[in-house]
């Protein structure tokens, strides 16, 4: 998916034909964005519709050329809202240090018996979750770092940061794994 | 982390290998990759990976679509409810930032870059709120062009509140969580569970167990370097009880199962660490063919330690890392949750078993100025001795690579009625009975105790709920030595706990409502449930669902 050049093209700017086709696009991966952010389907999908709908509330010109961004940050930012009142959005007090610490790699042996994606997305969920977020907009979606950017509203060096970070352990544990 | 060549730590070449760099920067890169061969493999090699891992996500299922029409009434439904929402994007990025500081605290453990780069996350956050501005002026302009047929729709998402003081304060969730307030400290905001590890060398001199608050000193040295430089230390005195091995060997009351014990009595607590996982199989096993298992299959420490955590990896070249927290316990609202995590460090790349410390002894301290009583759950029907207790034997022993044990303890903080104890009695447990009655009946021990206790109210400024102290030997020989962890109540919520501890306290209030233990306290299989979706997470390998449909299994036995 390469979002900046999948604008829609119809032209009229009062119908939602364009919103409709945004729908059909790209419904599935907001989906999948937001369930990795709340942890469930059902909100996912009620989050993903609020965006949308939100997007029909826009004045087409505000949002043309970006719809798609506009659309994860929408997202993103209706999922983080679902998570604050939930109080799921953790505190910088104790066990902060959990959310945000890398997570437990699994031992090798149990890795071998996995096929190569299973097995590579596996220690892609085994990131710390703000590492997942930004490898997922990259390589799942297919923003840049400047998207990213401004979906996370992370500065790009910080996204460029956590992108290199997220690699360079990726491939380290897979080279690990394959030995 | 660092490679031979030290290519792969710079986020410069992952950038321009993603074709992230543009002009000038992109230019530098390339000019290094004319000369140098190892930088040309190297961005090879984030190339390959970052195809596999492209690939990997592509492959990843996409969740089922139940589409919906877009229609008018959404926008209509929308617009009413969306007046109930006020959003604060500034929070949002200010956690974002906040975020970011964290990591960078902890994994780099270079205060300047973390300072620089929270500025940077600062302000990168203004600078879109900024942008924001700028665009809800130009939406109403658009809206009040009048051109689109949405006019009674007057609400373009870049028109919701940004940054609005007054709702800001109002809202307590957001008052509380100053450290996500863009422009106040992170980096003087650490948490202090982790981040403060001290090494103590305890071969020169005899060095006694701490004991918090008592006000006679009876000398013995300490050397504690403070590794991690962060601060957060505490004055800790040290009372005579103490062996020159540093570990208490008073007998202590067995606090397991359903037994509460004084922390002013028993202040030191252990746990075993090599805990098995059979239990959660075999409950399993009886959940799936339809039976509720026998209440002693039922091993709770077994069943929480089946799962897997995000544990803090160890820093510094120390085996091990703790990672405490600590929130409201959900069965019984005024007692407090702590839940202990130990993770050792990973094996080598390629390593199979590798032991990264030896003679590993575990022990907790509670703080009898914030804690009445306390108890280790699960570990019931273990025939632990009093003896085992005082950590000499049980939790010796060797530890393994990527080992990770969990324990949970249930304390009921001073101040607080003490219903358990009570509850205990009234269901004529014998157990909990003379677990009391003996800590109190011997005429020694109190005159001894009552002193003790007064004495630790003296220094009752300790702040800490609990300290974790590991010791060990490490594998290259040498001087023994000492990690400690503190942990302080910041009086979490349960609502305010990582997932993890939701999903764990999730565990544990299924053990007891399968033991039917009397602490079930307001546990029901519903609650159980709740809290384990609340607590379910990412949840790789797919083992907390499981879990939950295990729950579901037991409430139709119910039934």
């Amino acid at each position: 998916m390469k979002p900046a050049s999948d604008q829609p093209e119809e032209s009229h700017a009062h119908d939602t034909h364009w919103v409709e086709t945004a729908v059909a696009r790209y419904q599935a991966p907001l989906t999948r964005y937001a369930t990795r952010l709340l942890g469930d389907t059902e909100r996912a999908r009620d989050v993903v519709q609020d965006s949308f709908a939100r997007l029909l509330a826009q004045p087409r010109d505000a949002v043309d050329g970006h719809a798609v961004e506009w659309l994860f940050t929408v997202c993103r930012h209706r999922a983080l809202d679902v998570l604050r009142k939930e109080g799921r959005i953790m505190r910088f007090e104790e066990g902060a240090v959990e959310r945000v610490a890398d997570a437990a790699p699994l031992p090798g042996h149990e890795l071998e018996r996995e096929e190569t994606h299973t097995a590579l997305l596996r220690l892609i969920g085994l990131l710390p979750s703000n590492q997942q977020e930004v490898v997922r907009l990259k390589f799942q979606n297919g923003f840049s770092y400047k998207e990213i950017s401004r979906i996370t509203r992370l500065s790009v060096t910080n996204v460029g940061f956590l992108i290199h970070t997220a690699v360079a352990r990726l491939r380290r544990e897979w080279a690990a794994q394959a030995e | 982390m660092k490679e031979p060549k030290d290519f792969y730590s710079d986020p410069q070449l992952t950038a321009y290998a993603l074709g992230e760099l543009e002009g000038d920067e992109r230019a530098a890169v390339e000019a290094m990759l004319q000369t140098d061969a190892a930088a040309r493999a190297a961005v090879d090699q984030i190339r390959a990976t970052a195809r596999q891992i492209e690939a990997a996500l592509a492959a990843e299922p996409e969740p089922e679509i139940i589409s919906f029409p877009l229609e008018a009434k959404h926008v209509a439904s929308y617009a009413t409810a969306r007046k109930l929402v006020q959003f604060p994007y500034w929070l949002v990025g200010g956690l974002a930032a906040a975020c970011f500081a964290v990591v960078m605290v902890l994994h780099e453990s270079q205060v300047v870059r973390v300072e620089q780069q929270r500025q940077a996350a600062i302000a990168a956050n203004n600078e879109v709120a900024d942008q924001s501005a700028r665009r809800e002026a130009e939406a109403k302009k658009v809206a009040g062009a009048g051109s689109t047929s949405y006019a009674e729709v007057t609400f373009p998402v870049a028109a919701i509140p940004m940054g609005n003081v007054e709702t800001q304060t109002k809202s307590p969730a957001a008052a509380a969580d100053s450290s996500a307030v863009p422009g106040t400290s992170i980096a003087s905001n650490q948490p202090a569970d982790v981040e403060t590890v001290k090494l103590q060398a305890f071969d020169a001199a005899p060095v006694p167990a701490r004991g918090y608050a008592v006000a006679e000193t009876t000398g013995g040295s300490r050397e504690t370097a403070d590794i991690a430089g962060v601060n957060n230390s505490v004055a800790y005195d040290f009372p005579s009880r103490a062996t020159p091995d540093g570990f208490s060997t008073e007998a202590a009351a067995d606090p397991t199962g359903d037994n509460f014990v004084s922390a002013v009595e028993n202040p030191l607590s252990t746990f075993a660490l090599n805990v098995g996982t059979a239990s959660y199989a075999c409950v399993r096993q009886f959940l799936q063919a339809g039976a509720r298992p026998p209440a002693d299959a039922v091993q709770i420490e077994e069943l929480v330690n089946y799962f897997p955590y995000a544990y803090a990896a160890p820093r510094d070249h120390v085996p091990l890392a703790a990672t405490l927290e600590v929130a409201a316990a959900p069965w019984a609202p005024a007692h407090r949750l702590v839940r202990i995590g130990l993770k050792a460090r990973e094996a080598a790349a390629g390593g199979t078993s590798e032991t990264v410390a030896k003679d590993v002894k575990v022990q907790v301290e509670f703080n009898p100025a914030k804690v009445q009583s306390y108890r280790l759950i699960g570990y019931e029907g273990r025939t632990l001795k009093k003896e085992a207790f005082s950590k000499d034997t049980l939790a010796a022993g060797d530890l393994e690579a990527g080992h990770a044990v969990t324990a949970l303890y249930e304390i009921v903080p001073v101040g607080v009625e003490p219903p358990p104890g009570g509850e205990a009695l009234k269901h004529g447990k014998v157990e909990s009975q003379s677990a009391f009655a003996k800590a109190s009946s011997s005429a020694k021990a109190t005159a001894d105790k009552t002193a003790d206790k007064e004495s630790r109210v003296e220094g009752a400024g300790s702040k800490e709920l609990l300290t974790v102290t590991v010791r060990y030997t490490p594998i290259e020989g040498g001087a023994g030595r000492q990690l400690e962890f503190p942990l302080t109540d910041r009086g979490a919520t349960f609502a305010e706990a990582s997932m993890d501890f939701k999903f764990a306290a999730a565990v544990a209030g299924f053990g007891l409502i399968l033991r039917d233990s009397p602490l079930k306290g307001d546990a029901t299989l519903a609650a159980v449930e709740q809290w384990a979706g609340q607590g379910l997470g990412p949840d790789v390998g797919g083992y907390r669902a499981e879990f939950i449909g295990l729950v579901h299994q037991a409430e139709k036995l119910k039934e």
